[in-house]
């Protein structure tokens, strides 16, 4: 595997930590209202 | 049989950015899962810990809007867990492990902070609250007490890096989706130690000593030969 997947890997996993927190912060508040 | 080692590299690299948008999906609705289970259970315990809502009787407290997206989180994040496992190749990073510790610390927290600060009370802990937090930092921390405390940067690079080359992969759940696996079917790959991965990571370790300088064509040439054949010329 080279280097530049294993980074593509890493983003890939930080990009969704990051969007899956926004992306449930947002549905509980629009839930919620 | 003979394999072309730039075509086998190739194709192993074509894999794993195949399996990258799956691998992200996956582990995008795990945090997803994980992040609406954490805020909902902090608006349950802001209204005591409980509340029902529906049939025949009057409820003291009714459920909030919200209630119904901590078992969907759940439930989806649990299934998107399953699959990432799956999608994920063996060798990219990977923080599974991670996601065990992440659900009982976050949820823990929630305990400690709610047990330490109870809603509606001036004063004083909420015991039963503060059991739940330590049993759930147990049942979360142990785990990663366990992963970190031998190697830390060994486990650490795993996460964050993936399986060393140099070091066996570990076995998936389904080897078809694992890179070079589908170079088994070549009895010369299947004779080589450590099967397929092994010839894969031999052959990527020879083309980088090649392009370094360290090996004259020649030298890389009759490597590869033994690579590929198993030592046979």
């Amino acid at each position: 595997m080279t280097n530049g997947v294993r980074i593509a890997y890493l983003v890939a996993h930080l990009a969704a930590i990051v969007l899956g927190i926004a992306a449930g912060i947002g549905l509980v508040d629009w839930v919620g209202g | 049989m003979a394999i072309d080692p730039a075509r086998l590299l190739e194709t192993e690299r074509r894999t794993a950015i195949r399996a990258l948008p799956w691998t992200f999906l996956t582990f995008f609705i795990v945090i997803l899962g994980l992040t609406l289970t954490y805020l909902v259970m902090r608006v349950l315990m802001t209204i005591g810990g409980s509340c029902a809502s529906g049939g025949p009787y009057a409820s003291a407290r009714q459920c909030p809007d919200v209630t119904w997206l901590m078992p969907v989180g759940i439930v989806f994040g649990a299934f998107a867990a399953v699959a990432y496992v799956l999608v994920k190749p063996a060798r990219a990073p990977s923080f599974f492990s991670l996601l065990w510790p992440a659900l009982f610390l976050s949820l823990g927290w929630n305990f400690l902070d709610f047990g330490l600060h109870p809603p509606g009370r001036k004063a004083g802990v909420d015991w039963g609250w503060l059991v739940c937090a330590i049993v759930f930092a147990i049942m979360g921390g142990l785990p990663l007490f366990a992963m970190l405390a031998s190697k830390p940067l060994a486990y650490l690079r795993r996460v964050f890096w993936g399986v060393d080359e140099t070091t066996p992969p570990p076995r998936g759940i389904m080897p078809r989706l694992r890179p070079a696996a589908r170079f088994e079917a070549a009895p010369s790959a299947q004779d080589a130690p450590g099967g397929p991965d092994d010839v894969v990571s031999a052959l990527e370790r020879l083309e980088r000593l090649r392009k370094a300088g360290a090996l004259t064509p020649e030298e890389y040439a009759a490597a590869k030969r033994r690579v590929l054949g198993g030592g046979r010329e």
